[in-house]
């Protein structure tokens, strides 16, 4: 028995051994003073948005509130005529005080990197301290791995987080100014035309990034450089009713935009290609919903469905190829309960295990097993858009007093090389049956976690309705559209496009 | 373990069962439409009596008249939910107060207990099993239009998708007698209903039908055998649709009259989309009888009378006058209020155009014609030529869920109301225009 005993204290003795360091330190940069700057309060969330980044690094994790943290910085931003100073101290979660830091500069255009040089020398200065150890009051919560495996990280546990979590605040939440501070957003002027839609197209030569948005009646081409330029502009028949658009690369090295049409109940779809400065339509009449996604994070791919006699979407979705004037349809995907090919995408977890996630018809985001068997769905509502479909119905004529059955399309769901889940989500003050008005977007990042999905961040909600969005992997920008201002009796209505560097 | 031990356990253990059912999430869900009419016409009111009778020399009259539905759905998860749908009708200046009642309240002063309850049914699949249920007072339609029952009914329907076919079987009582305030189980009058349609291309379905309507008030005075065949087809730019249905039995209003039945009818639809709209035509065929029913064989289409007015219509006619209009209210007055028509059938003829003139701004006209399938002794004229609807109508999209509506219909009586009206007179030719608002959510 005493042998057991030795031998269980020598195992625990090694456990405790393993250095305290090998975890990363979890920093919380609090509010920022502001002094003797404009707009103080914008300022002083860029600083700590723009100070929290710059410390992330593989020994240090920037956390979204002080009760995750183990190490807490505040700091102060002063400007005296043209020079300023950024001094950030940084204390233990107990108060106790680790170190300080500064540093100068004579004109606004050097605080960015300013703020990067404050974020190095208070690494340097942590990375110190953790070789040392951290004061005794707040070695607990630096847990050597072995410690891990049995009591994992408080705030786990006390935070009553509801199953999708909340992102931690500075990275997305709080207002930031990034018109002012273009190296992290920028903000299209207002554009005619309340837009439902938006695809992106290729990055030209001068860095600028082909865009198309649409209206019920309208696709419009624009490059986006500094501002958005109109570059052509295509009207629709007024019995036409674009439900979607996308773009894909084409067969002879151009890019395709397929515009899903509806013309007096049936598909009446699109194919447009871009030549020169102009559109140019190369397909038409084609009876299918397309749309163009990574599956899984995949690569592109081109997809459609069929609609029915009586069905709104008819049979499975499948991949689809053009040759000439012709589509043709591949490899059926079977999709589960309320799947269509607008609602759905799929991901994969650690074991490359594939489970398909849609948003049902009550806005829940549920994921599927491989086996099409219901894993999760969310508590909180997603998706949400005002575009719709009219389908005639004679049979609830009577009943609802409407010719036609409404349709609503959903917000897409996109997926990352990373298998990182993004999906749009409106709220409306107006939401009622097919009367829908909504007044706020946001696009929420999820990860999948084995059992659930796990937020990641969202951003911060748009002031008006979001249409639609879209993640450029490639440039890890999310483009997010917002309509400005509604079409009206006497008016078009009006757009505008944000775009925000994912950080 | 006597019954009643092993009963009380059952009961037990299930009340049990049913409390430890964890709490769920409950969506609201609401729907609603509210429509106001302001018509003039010489024809169109909700007054007694019925064309021809009161239609020798009618006068100008104005009638306004407003419907508001509310559904309320308490949807407890995916698989389960209750619907129920509530209406309140009224046509200004009926009665109001404690006068007022179902489809009145429109008096000065208002205020009537005018709230009807249209349906309430609960909506669900059957755990394991791809059936859904829908058991309670619901809206059903034939898989014919609605030339047989397209109204409210008390039920229970069951239907399952199986790949690209749907089957559906269900059950109605329509009627429970001698009194119907005091059902007795015994004399009734009840649907039975199979169907079938099956996908078998996005662009092609075909359906299947048979349904009974065995009427027992009077100890099985009719049973009505309906076999149904029916296609929607697209080809090229042309939707194509069409049906044939044929009813065999006895028919009759009590064991001593009860004749025969072999009736059938048939329709025939298209539509393709032209310029700026789509054009529509149509036909439809119901048989009639050249003895009213009073010979050894009926051999009219019959559909079983509601309590409130037809329960059968023909509303993709797209007519106003002519047959019954999907948007008459209390004012639900029409030339051909079924298509049994009073034993004479129908044969219909409708041609129409869908204009999209701007983004909110549509226009429709329609043109139809009515003759009886057969002249008989509700027959008074020599001629089945009943007249030539001619209608058009502007609608404004105020907002996406508000249309405003100016539409007007005239209809060029035929020889068949020759001389039928009062007196031994000629009838007027019906006209009527209108302003209406369609709210629909």
């Amino acid at each position: 028995m005493k042998r057991w005993i030795i031998a269980l204290v020598a195992l625990f003795s090694i456990l405790c051994a393993v250095p305290a360091f090998a975890a990363q330190v979890r920093v919380f940069v609090a509010d920022m003073n502001a002094i003797g700057v404009q707009n103080k309060e914008e300022m002083k969330a860029t600083l700590q948005m723009l100070l929290s980044s710059r410390l992330n690094s593989d020994k240090i994790i920037a956390v979204g509130s002080a009760a995750e943290a183990d190490v807490i910085v505040t700091g102060t931003y002063v400007v005296i005529g043209k020079v300023f100073s950024v001094d950030a101290l940084a204390k233990t979660a107990a108060g106790k005080t680790i170190t300080r830091a500064f540093v100068q500069g004579e004109s606004q255009n050097e605080l960015i990197p300013a703020v990067g040089t404050l974020a190095d020398k208070l690494s340097a200065e942590l990375a110190k301290t953790l070789a040392a150890g951290l004061p005794p009051a707040d070695a607990a919560a630096t847990l050597s791995p072995a410690q891990g495996s049995l009591s994992a990280p408080t705030s786990d546990f006390i935070k009553h987080e509801p199953q999708v979590r909340k992102a931690p605040v500075p990275e997305f939440i709080k207002p930031v100014d990034y018109e002012r501070n273009n190296s992290s957003g920028w903000q299209s002027r207002r554009l005619n035309g309340a837009a439902n839609l938006m695809a992106i197209g290729r990055t030209l030569p001068d860095g600028s990034r082909e865009i198309f948005l649409a209206d019920d009646h309208n696709l419009s081409y624009y490059r986006q450089g500094g501002e958005m330029k109109l570059v052509a502009k295509t009207e629709f028949n007024n019995s036409d009713k674009i439900l979607s658009i996308d773009t894909i690369d084409g067969n002879e090295g151009s890019l395709e935009i397929y515009v899903t049409i509806m013309r007096d109940n049936e598909l009446n779809s699109q194919i447009w290609q871009v030549k020169g400065d102009k559109l140019q339509m190369i397909a038409e009449k084609l009876p299918y919903f397309f749309r163009c996604a990574s599956l899984a994070g995949g690569p592109k791919k081109l997809y459609a469905q069929a609609m029915g006699r009586e069905e709104d979407f008819y049979g499975d979705v499948a991949e689809a190829t053009r040759n000439g004037t012709v589509i043709t349809l591949k490899n059926p995907l079977k999709l589960p309960r309320f799947g269509t090919i607008y609602n759905f995408n799929q991901f994969r977890d650690q074991d490359g295990k594939t489970y398909t996630l849609v948003i049902n018809p009550d806005g829940y985001l549920i994921v599927y097993d491989p086996q099409l068997k219901e894993l999760w769905r969310s508590n909180d509502k997603f998706g949400g858009s005002e575009l719709f479909f009219q389908k005639e119905d004679l049979v609830d004529q009577r009943v609802t007093g409407d010719k036609y059955r409404w349709v609503f399309m959903n917000q897409r769901i996109q997926v990352t090389a990373k298998n990182e889940i993004l999906v749009g989500k409106n709220d409306g003050f107006w939401v009622l049956g097919n009367a829908r008005s909504y007044k706020k977007g946001t696009v929420y990042c999820f990860v999948w976690r084995g059992s659930s999905l796990e937020e990641k961040w969202h951003t911060r909600e748009t002031q008006n309705y979001m249409p639609d969005y879209y993640f450029d992997e490639s440039r890890n920008e999310l483009l997010m559209l917002q309509v400005v201002q509604r079409r009206g009796v006497t008016t078009n209505g009006a757009s505008s496009l944000s775009i925000k560097k994912v950080e | 373990m006597n019954f009643k031990k092993a009963a009380a356990i059952v009961t037990a253990a299930g009340a049990l069962a049913a409390i430890s059912v964890p709490a769920m999430a409950l969506e609201n869900e609401f729907h609603g439409m509210y429509r106001l009419r302001g018509i003039m016409s010489n024809f169109q009111n909700a007054g007694a009596p019925a064309f021809p009778a009161d239609s020798a020399d009618p006068k100008t009259m104005t009638v306004f008249e407003q419907r508001a539905r509310l559904q309320y759905t308490a949807k407890v998860s995916d698989d389960l939910k209750l619907i129920t749908h509530f209406e309140m009708d009224s046509s200004w200046g009926d009665n109001g107060g404690a006068t007022g009642g179902r489809g009145l309240g429109g008096g000065m002063g208002a205020d009537s207990v005018n709230l009807e309850t249209k349906n309430v049914y609960l909506d669900f699949n059957i755990p394991s099993t791809p059936v859904h249920a829908k058991v309670g007072i619901q809206a059903w339609s034939d898989a014919y239009k609605g030339i047989f029952i397209n109204d409210d009914l008390a039920g229970a329907f069951f239907d399952a998708n199986l790949g690209g076919l749907k089957t559906t079987a269900g059950f109605a009582r329509l009627q429970d007698g001698p009194s119907n305030a005091n059902p007795v189980g015994q004399k009734t009058g009840d649907l039975y209903v199979l169907d079938a349609k099956y996908s078998l291309t996005k662009d092609l379905t075909l359906g299947g039908s048979y349904y009974l309507y065995r009427n027992d008030m009077n100890y099985k005075t009719s049973d009505v055998h309906m076999v149904g065949l029916n296609a929607a087809a697209k080809v090229g730019p042309v939707a194509m649709d069409a049906f044939a249905a044929i009813q065999a039995g006895e028919v009759g209003t009590s064991v001593a009259n009860k004749k025969d039945l072999l009736a059938f009818a048939a329709q025939v639809a298209a539509k393709a989309t032209v310029g700026p709209g789509a054009l529509r035509a149509s036909f439809l065929y119901a048989s009639g009888d050249n003895n009213n029913g009073a010979g050894s064989k009926n051999h009219a289409f019959q559909n079983p009378a509601g309590y409130v007015g037809s329960s059968s219509n023909f509303y993709s006619s797209n007519l106003l006058l002519l047959m019954r209009s999907v948007y008459a209210m209390d004012s639900d007055k029409a030339i051909v209020m079924t298509t049994n028509n009073a034993n004479q059938g129908l044969m219909l003829g409708t041609l129409g155009f869908d204009a999209n003139i701007t983004d909110k701004l549509g226009a429709s006209v329609n043109a139809g014609f009515g003759l009886n399938a057969e002249r008989n002794t509700t027959t008074t004229s020599n001629s089945k030529y009943m007249g030539t609807e001619l209608n058009a109508s502007i609608n404004y999209k105020l907002f996406a869920n508000l249309t405003a509506t100016l539409d007007g219909a005239y209809v060029i009586l035929g020889d068949r109301f020759k001389n039928t009206a009062t007196a031994g007179a000629t009838p007027k030719d019906p006209y009527m225009t209108e302003v209406m608002l369609n709210y629909a959510f």
